[in-house]
């Protein structure tokens, strides 16, 4: 799948989430976490900077990874991920409504490669969904 | 008309070849063929006849005179006069005409002519004069300038727009006739009673047949309207001839384009008798404007311009024959102000014994008198001041607001530069500001200021003002140094004499017989004169001697005595350093400076190089360093004191301590080679991880621009400060992210944990 057909997936995930903001059909619905899953063209990733935007993230975990981050704000929270990066889960976030992650957007702002480069990469290359665990 | 002349009138009968408007083509005098334009072009013809000049509104470089020679045949031609030619003739002649021989080319020039002129052009190739200039008239009696005014019009413009009697108003003795006009300027000697107007007279000629846009045939007109006025009037009991013309004459070829007359001389053969006729050529437009007429009969008189010393003639406000529009009379409008001085001298209207002329040496004080109406008391009416060696000369002269003068811009003196060899605005203003502007303050002296003329050493000075004039001082003998400070020095113990010499510049008449001694400070053993007294310009000599002079600086004060020299005593300062022996010094002995790890750009640094002794201000000296790769000499090499300067690059040195040499050299000078010890520590700089955290994460922090630096030269060399270096550092100090505590007050606040650690909420 290319990237482009990826974002095309994301956007068509992040839509359907939306549409439950409503609380018509199935919805998990209350606070809970999300990861965020990620997708990379690389196996070889030292660190990612990514911005989350949306209000009310409680809580920031990585259960792989080393990880620091701002203090969430109404308006999202960066966090900065280190280590043997793999496609997959990289982090977890803690919101207050499941049903509602249409709010959330995740973007990839840095990458780097691992030792002994570390050559920054281009962010585009990056996808990072928002996923129920 | 003219029956007042009748009685007087003798009638002569002219020969065919001299018929007025009788043209001789000048081929045809030589007699040439004409087969070949090119053999026609190499031929000359020589003739002889009276040459005349009329002064035209052209600016420079263009000529500003139109020449007309009338043969001895009865032959008109309009000649083209190089300036290098006129200025052979000189000035008086070509402004009031003279008999002369022209070799002329034989092809006609194209230049100035119009389709259907009728006087032919030829380029002139030599002048010879055959008598002096025409006589203007005698000076210092009152002399009668009557000028007959001929109306004229053209065979295609019918109106008289003018009656006679209006016209000959315009002559008169009442303000602001001309007869007033000159009566002032010439003190009462110019009278211009008897002055008469005479007309309509119809030319043979439509005005096509004169006048080309910018161009006017003044053979033809002169000839046609003379000769039809012939009958009533007998020209030799007149000074001069104006013709007034019913329509305009050529128009100016520059902006505004507007309407010209003009004066100047022509000759006429008429009434049994051939001369240079002051003229006057008036279009319809000026009949009552009083500015051109007085200016145009002061060409008449043999006057040309004069000007400021730039480029433009009507720029001085000074002088009817220069801007002239200074004043403007509720009745007639505007008017002139006088001629100046060089212009009145010309007429013989100054009398010699009111004019201070230099020669005497020594300065003069006197009250130099007004120009316009001056009093009958003593005083001068101007200076003549003849500069040595060239034919030019200064004039002086006071000009305050009073008769004609009544519009100048300011009240003062006034000084112009004459130069005869010019062939128009000979005299012109002397303007120290070279603003362009004669007309202001700079132009006109007032009590308190003094002009040196830098070329003659003339030196003019107001000293104070009077009702009639100001009182002035001046002198034509000055002197001054070439030089006001002169610096030597000597090693000590050194007994070898210092020889030294100065221009002394002597001005004035008797520049080379002046006699002048020198003086100098009697204490001042170590001098001696080689020169102590002189005559003119030439060159003082002393002598130094260190012979016994401890370390010191000493000095001394020649002077130069010049009887009667207007500059005072000019005087020079001698100044003698007797030197210890040369020594060198670098300073200070070391430097030392450092620097954060990666620091890429070169700082540059430097030091003093100092000599002291005999030869300090031009000793060479060279510059070198040990081995170290990180510095870079940007002085290698200098004379006398000077900075050492050179450069350091700490690029890709590890953190330590470096140090070099640098080492001045100068032959022959004591402590030399001087060195200078140069240190560089380069140090790594403190990171705080949570800094450098913050930074990627909120764009704030306290990292610092050393501290981004250091950390992009160490990680990823991409040129600036991201992700990719902080995990370098974070992997080569083997360090984890920040915790929690670190990003507090880092505006982070985050949290950070080790891998699987358990996640813990934000508060």
């Amino acid at each position: 799948m290319s990237i482009r057909a990826r974002r095309l997936a994301a956007s068509i995930l992040l839509a359907g989430m939306a549409c439950g903001d409503g609380g018509s059909g199935p919805s998990p619905g209350g606070a809970g976490s999300v990861d965020l899953v990620l997708t990379t063209p690389y196996t070889d990733d030292g660190g990612l900077l990514i911005a989350v935007t949306g209000a009310g993230v409680t809580g920031v975990s990585s259960s792989g990874y080393e990880i620091s981050f701002t203090s969430p704000t109404d308006t999202g929270v960066t966090l900065l991920i280190r280590g043997d990066l793999k496609a997959g889960a990289v982090a977890r976030l803690t919101v207050p409504d499941k049903g509602r992650l249409g709010r959330y957007r995740a973007t990839v702002l840095q990458a780097a490669a691992r030792g002994p480069g570390y050559q920054r990469r281009d962010p585009d290359g990056y996808e990072i969904l928002l996923a129920a665990p | 008309m003219c029956s007042a002349t009748d009685d007087r009138r003798r009638r002569v009968r002219r020969g065919p070849a001299s018929a007025p408007g009788l043209l001789l083509p000048l081929a045809a005098l030589v007699q040439l063929s004409l087969a070949s334009p090119a053999g026609l072009a190499a031929q000359t013809v020589t003739v002889r006849g009276w040459l005349t000049a009329i002064f035209t509104e052209q600016e420079p470089p263009a000529s500003p005179l139109r020449f007309l020679l009338n043969d001895d045949r009865g032959g008109r031609f309009e000649v083209l006069l190089d300036e290098s030619v006129a200025r052979g003739i000189g000035s008086a002649a070509l402004h009031r005409g003279f008999r002369a021989e022209v070799e002329l080319e034989a092809r006609p020039a194209r230049l100035r002519a119009f389709p259907g002129q009728a006087t032919p052009s030829h380029r002139a190739i030599r002048v010879t004069r055959l008598s002096p200039p025409a006589a203007v008239a005698p000076g210092l009696a009152v002399t009668a300038y009557p000028y007959v005014t001929i109306l004229c019009r053209f065979a295609d413009i019918g109106s008289e727009p003018f009656q006679p009697a209006q016209v000959n108003s315009r002559m008169g003795g009442s303000y602001p006739g001309a007869d007033h006009f000159f009566g002032e300027l010439s003190e009462g000697q110019a009278s211009l009673a008897g002055s008469i107007t005479l007309g309509w007279y119809v030319l043979p000629k439509p005005r096509s047949g004169y006048v080309s846009g910018t161009t006017l045939d003044f053979g033809a007109i002169t000839a046609d309207c003379t000769a039809a006025a012939d009958a009533d009037v007998y020209f030799p009991q007149y000074h001069g001839v104006i013709l007034q013309f019913n329509a305009g004459l050529s128009v100016r070829s520059t902006a505004p384009f507007d309407t010209l007359s003009f004066g100047g001389s022509s000759a006429l053969l008429l009434d049994g008798a051939a001369r240079a006729y002051p003229m006057v050529w008036m279009s319809r437009e000026h009949v009552f404007n009083y500015v051109v007429l007085h200016h145009e009969l002061g060409h008449s008189l043999g006057w040309p311009h004069s000007s400021g010393p730039y480029s433009q003639t009507y720029d001085s406000r000074w002088d009817i024959m220069s801007r002239g529009y200074i004043y403007q009379d509720p009745v007639y409008g505007y008017l002139g102000p006088h001629t100046v001085a060089y212009h009145k001298d010309l007429t013989g209207w100054l009398p010699p014994a009111r004019v201070w002329r230099s020669g005497s040496g020594g300065p003069a004080s006197f009250l130099l008198l007004r120009s316009a109406l001056p009093p009958a008391g003593p005083g001068y009416q101007a200076a003549v001041l003849p500069i040595t060696g060239t034919a030019k000369f200064l004039t002086v002269e006071t000009r305050l607001i009073g008769g004609y003068d009544r519009g100048l811009p300011a009240e003062g003196v006034l000084i112009h530069e004459v130069d005869p060899a010019r062939w128009d605005r000979t005299a012109q203003v002397v303007d120290p500001d070279g603003n362009g502007d004669p007309n202001d303050a700079a132009a006109v002296w007032v009590p308190g200021e003094r002009f040196v003329d830098p070329a003659s050493g003339y030196v003019i000075q107001v000293d104070s003002a009077a009702p009639e004039g100001f009182w002035v001082t001046m002198s034509d003998r000055s002197h001054a140094l070439a030089a006001s400070v002169r610096v030597d020095s000597a090693l000590v113990g050194d007994t070898a004499i210092k020889p030294d010499s100065v221009g002394l510049m002597v001005f004035g008449t008797d520049s080379l017989t002046a006699s002048w001694t020198v003086a100098h400070s009697p204490g001042a053993h170590w001098v001696r004169l080689v020169t102590t007294a002189g005559q003119g310009s030439g060159l003082i000599r002393w002598e130094r001697d260190p012979g016994g002079l401890p370390v010191g600086v000493y000095v001394d004060t020649l002077t130069v005595i010049l009887p009667g020299s207007a500059t005072g005593t000019p005087h020079l300062v001698d100044s003698f350093h007797v030197l210890p022996p040369l020594s060198l010094a670098v300073t200070p002995a070391s430097r030392h400076d450092s620097v954060p790890q990666g620091q890429a750009a070169p700082a540059s640094v430097s030091a003093l190089v100092t000599f002291a002794g005999y030869g300090g201000d031009v000793a060479p000296w060279s510059a070198s360093h040990g081995a170290a790769s990180w510095i870079t000499v940007v002085t290698p090499d200098g004379n006398g004191g000077g900075p050492l300067t050179w450069s350091r690059d700490a690029s890709g040195l590890p953190p330590g301590l470096y140090v070099d040499t640098l080492r001045v050299t100068a032959p022959g000078a004591s402590g030399s080679p001087a060195e200078l010890i140069d240190s560089l520590v380069v140090y790594q700089p403190v990171i705080a991880v949570a800094c450098a955290t913050s930074v990627l994460l909120s764009g704030g922090g306290c990292l610092g621009a050393v501290g981004e630096s250091y950390l992009d030269q160490t990680g990823n060399q991409d040129g600036s400060y991201d992700l990719g270096d902080l995990l370098a550092y974070l992997d080569r100090k083997g360090l984890p992210l920040p915790s929690s505590m670190d990003l507090r007050g880092l505006a982070t606040g985050g949290v950070a944990r080790r891998p699987g650690g358990a996640p813990r909420a934000h508060p």
